[in-house]
């Protein structure tokens, strides 16, 4: 009886891992590849709402936005947590206008706030501004990296299946194959199933070179534990034990179990930092 | 026996609690009584009255000038809320808020008529026997002058405090509104009353629609209701003035510099 591909069970387990590596190093360069889009022409420019952003997704800009308000007493909360606007200007930021305009005469909470907010206009204006700069990873690249690239690491697999197979059939000896297949297999499963860092790794540099002089500024890093004031923070605060807002909208799914979403993030969308 | 000094305050109410709490220059704070539960008090009122701030309790339903007797359901409330805020008195109006069975949603004014003024003491006389603290009665903003009146508002007001032994509460943001929409002269007002029974001040804002002025509690106190609170305290002293805002909240710093120009005209 011949052996199948007229290779022998010892060099076939040699291919096959030889194979297994290759196609986890392409999963791995595929991701490195997408957090490393080309570099755009001018250097980006990001403010305090593109910084909060990068280190914790659109609830993390609402959340920034609320307590930038609250902060600079254009939003009031009382101590039900219920937050009412103090005046009619509108703002310069379109996210600030948004979150001043839901308030309105007051009644809604922060976590009201943020779940009418995170899908708004001004949230999807900034996640393709950042794409666009090179700070965020596009979807398509995302989406690219975490399905695409694992196909050939999932071909290898399938080889090794099917000398698996043929091995039973004809009762050789099956010894180290399975225990590769089964190991294979978990690498590839846990290789798609980790989400992409939607922060670019010009995106890291950029949360590493900030600043963070400011409450604005460290609550958009940091989030609502940044906030100075622990009435507020606590106010402000989604309930112990209540789930973070939807998260779906943290760009295209590429970040969508919340794992993290950045170097600095706490949390994919969690709004991170509350106390 | 007279009543403590009040200093300068602000209307306590439940969206902009935190704010009252933190503002400076707020010596005390009233609660209308009819918002809030005596038990449990919000956990506001209890952090002012931790740190001593006195707490008026102020009501708008009582209707004393109604001519059916008061409601003792709302005497009580007022009263417990009083006991609760451990409040040095309670306020209300003179005016009637409904009739019949219906509720006018609005104070409307009294005929100032002998025969009113003796309804309107036998309730209020209803009303003290009980309550805990002193009653202060304010006058109101009118929407129209009923015909036929026997005597003017302030000689209604010091007849009332006369037979009652009642405190006054004097809203100069009312008195504005009435020179203004009705014409009566303030000045002429505060003569007549017996002004060493006054307990404290009412100051609001409102807005102006043409030759009519609207006291809205939603917007600044113009410089006219400043000027009325500078006439009264050029003729007594006031105990308290509190500012009353009810609607569209301001920026707390726009809150804390009226408080600043109320008490620059009381400390003039």
């Amino acid at each position: 009886m011949g052996e199948l591909w007229e290779i022998s069970g010892s060099a076939f387990l040699v291919l096959y891992a030889v194979g297994v590596a290759l196609g986890v190093a392409v999963v791995l360069a595929a991701r490195w590849a997408a957090r490393r889009p080309p570099k755009p022409d001018a250097p980006p420019r990001v403010d305090e709402f593109d910084l909060a952003f990068l280190a914790g997704g659109p609830d993390r800009m609402v959340r920034t936005a609320v307590a930038e308000l609250v902060r600079t007493g254009r939003l009031r909360v009382n101590r039900a947590g219920r937050l009412s606007a103090t005046t009619d200007e509108d703002p310069s930021h379109p996210l600030e206008s948004l979150v001043l305009r839901h308030v309105g005469g007051g009644g809604t909470n922060a976590q009201a706030v943020v779940r009418a907010c995170v899908a708004s206009d001004a949230i999807r204006e900034t996640s393709d501004r950042l794409t666009a700069s090179g700070l965020l990873t596009s979807p398509a690249a995302a989406k690219r990296a975490r399905w695409l690239a694992p196909l050939g690491l999932w071909a290898v697999v399938a080889v090794g299946a099917v000398r698996w197979n043929v091995d039973i059939t004809e009762g050789a000896a099956v010894s180290f194959l399975p225990l590769l297949l089964v190991g294979s297999v978990v690498a590839a499963v846990a290789l798609m199933r980790r989400p992409l860092l939607r922060l670019t790794a010009a995106g890291e540099r950029v949360l590493d070179s900030v600043d963070d002089e400011g409450e604005f500024v460290r609550v958009a890093l940091r989030g609502l534990s940044a906030v100075s004031d622990p009435e507020i923070r606590r106010l402000l605060a989604p309930p112990v034990g209540r789930a973070p807002a939807a998260r779906s909208t943290y760009g295209t799914g590429a970040c969508g179990t919340g794992a993290s979403c950045g170097a600095h993030a706490a949390g994919c969308g969690s709004g991170g930092g509350g106390s | 026996m007279g009543l403590p000094t009040l200093g300068v305050g602000i209307g306590w109410r439940s969206e902009i609690d935190l704010t009252v709490e933190r503002l400076p220059g707020v010596d005390f704070v009233e609660v209308l009584a009819e918002n809030v539960s005596p038990d449990p008090l919000p956990e506001s009122l209890r952090v002012l009255r931790g740190r001593g701030v006195p707490v008026v309790a102020h009501a708008v339903s009582l209707s004393l000038g109604g001519a059916e007797p008061v409601d003792p359901r709302r005497v009580a409330h007022l009263a417990a809320v009083a006991e609760a805020v451990d409040a040095p008195l309670v306020s209300e109006h003179v005016a009637f808020t409904g009739a019949g069975g219906l509720d006018s949603g609005h104070l409307l004014p009294l005929p100032r008529t002998r025969e009113a003024l003796d309804v309107l003491v036998r309730n209020v006389r209803a009303a003290q026997q009980d309550l805990p603290v002193p009653l202060a009665l304010e006058n109101i903003a009118a929407l129209l002058e009923w015909p036929d009146g026997e005597l003017s508002e302030g000689r209604f007001l010091a007849e009332l405090v006369e037979r009652t032994d009642c405190w006054l509460l004097v809203d100069v943001a009312n008195l504005h509104a009435n020179a203004t929409n009705l014409g009566t002269e303030p000045g002429r007002f505060l003569d007549e009353l017996p002004l060493e029974r006054l307990a404290y001040v009412h100051v609001a804002g409102g807005v102006r629609h043409g030759d009519l002025y609207h006291d809205t509690h939603a917007h600044a106190v113009p410089p006219e209701v400043l000027e009325v609170l500078g006439e009264l305290c050029s003729r007594v002293s006031p105990p308290g003035v509190l500012l009353e805002r009810d609607d569209a909240y301001p920026p707390d710093a726009e809150l804390a510099a009226e408080l600043a120009a109320i008490r620059a005209v009381v400390s003039r």
